[in-house]
């Protein structure tokens, strides 16, 4: 038997990992998935989750198609928090859908 | 502390200034566990989706810090039922109505002779029945078992596997990933697959991802926006998962946060923190304690508790 694996394929995905990426900067109304506190902040791709149903879409009800590419995104803990307590190292990471991000 | 603009709303925790963390889990009442298995029942069956509860329970406002957890979630999932016209408003205060006049039995009180040395009796039944929520509940379920939507059993089976089974899982694969280091090795790279080579249904709810700690990295999970966990390999999480404190505070200061549950990581260590809020799940794989080496499977997966694999704690060995 064969068992699905963790991760859907993503073929379209327009980063790749390791790629510097910047979470958008805005505040639309309606259900959202993108935290406040990570918007405008710039990290690097750490995984391609796969595509999923929409969950801005799903809150309301439609079925969420097309599928949104999602992926991890790793930043670091001085960069999301300029008063950052803990030492340089510290990593946050965050599943963030590609409609979300911009390059650079 | 740094100023965050543009909200979302009362549940877009990350970041704001929280209180303490009660590290206690004061675990379910039996209403909460019906509450939780109605939900998980009817988003499994896909009669609604959790996207649209968690929109309900944003779009409260307010509200949304006046009630708990499982009320919130009650009263979301009623507000997406009636929406999706699976239940209708008339119907569901009528039901509550009967509900609770069902459980409006009189207490009989006991003679005046009846004598106890003069002691205080204390009264079991208080007579006000159940809540309104839990009333709540029955009602949205007697009405969709009456469309043929879900059953009674469905609803109990539900109940039982978050108690008596998802909590054990998660032990299981950490225990198997310590002796089995092929096993470690897949289990790293594409999680669900191997987890349910070993016999465990994800039951195509969650996509699983397994985080490694090492002497390098500590990991810690949280879901600043709600309450997202592998329930299938952990259970319900524990009260402090879901409390405005923790969701609050771990994504600026983890340190602080896992020595509130006595957990020191040294500064040379990477501490990582993982916000869960979209499709995939997250569990920490601790590191084995040293002197288990030659320990059983059985005997490892006793050492892993539930708040090792969120990471705000570690396994001990030998004591």
């Amino acid at each position: 038997m064969v068992f699905e694996s963790s991760y859907t394929p993503a073929p379209e995905a327009l980063f790749e990992v390791g790629e510097k990426v910047t979470v958008i900067e805005s505040a639309p109304p309606g259900h959202r998935r993108t935290p406040a506190y990570i918007r405008g902040k710039t990290g690097t791709i750490e995984r391609v989750c796969g595509s999923f149903a929409n969950p801005e879409e799903l809150a309301y009800g439609f079925n969420g198609l097309p599928e949104k590419i999602l992926y991890r995104v790793k930043f670091r803990q001085v960069d999301v928090w300029p008063n950052y307590k803990g030492p340089e190292v510290d990593i946050l990471e965050m599943e963030v859908f590609e409609h979300w991000l911009e390059k650079g | 502390m740094d100023e965050i603009v543009g909200k979302m709303g009362p549940h877009d925790l990350g970041g704001e200034p929280g209180s303490k963390i009660d590290t206690v889990d004061h675990g379910m009442t039996h209403w909460e566990k019906h509450a939780n298995a109605l939900r998980m029942t009817l988003s499994g069956k896909n009669l609604i989706t959790v996207d649209e509860t968690r929109r309900a329970a944003e779009d409260m406002g307010d509200h949304y810090f006046e009630i708990d957890y499982f009320r919130r979630q009650t009263e979301a999932l009623a507000i997406v039922l009636l929406e999706r016209k699976l239940i209708v408003q008339e119907a569901l205060d009528q039901r509550m109505e009967e509900v609770q006049n069902r459980f409006a039995v009189p207490i009989v009180p006991l003679p005046d002779s009846h004598d106890h040395d003069g002691k205080p009796i204390q009264e079991d039944e208080s007579g006000e029945g159940p809540n309104l929520h839990h009333v709540m509940n029955i009602s949205m379920q007697e009405l969709l078992q009456e469309k043929g939507l879900v059953t009674a059993e469905e609803i109990r089976n539900k109940i039982e596997i978050f108690d008596g089974d998802y909590p054990n899982r998660g032990p299981k694969v950490v225990a198997r990933a310590w002796k089995d280091s092929k096993f470690r090795e897949s289990l790293l790279k594409d999680a669900n697959p191997v987890i349910e080579e070993m016999g465990i249904d994800l039951e195509h709810a969650a996509r699983v991802i397994v985080v490694e700690n090492t002497p390098e990295v500590h990991n810690i999970v949280v879901c600043t926006l709600c309450s997202c966990y592998p329930r299938v390999l952990m259970g319900q999480p524990p009260t402090w998962y879901k409390s405005r404190s923790y969701r609050s505070r771990v994504v600026y200061e983890p340190r602080a946060v896992l020595r509130e549950f006595g957990t020191e990581i040294p500064e040379s260590v990477i501490v990582r923190t993982h916000d869960s809020n979209a499709d995939m799940r997250y569990m920490v794989l601790p590191m084995q304690p040293e002197g288990t080496e030659d320990w059983s499977e059985e005997q490892l997966e006793k050492i892993v508790s539930r708040d090792c694999l969120v990471g705000v704690s570690v396994p001990e060995g030998v004591v």
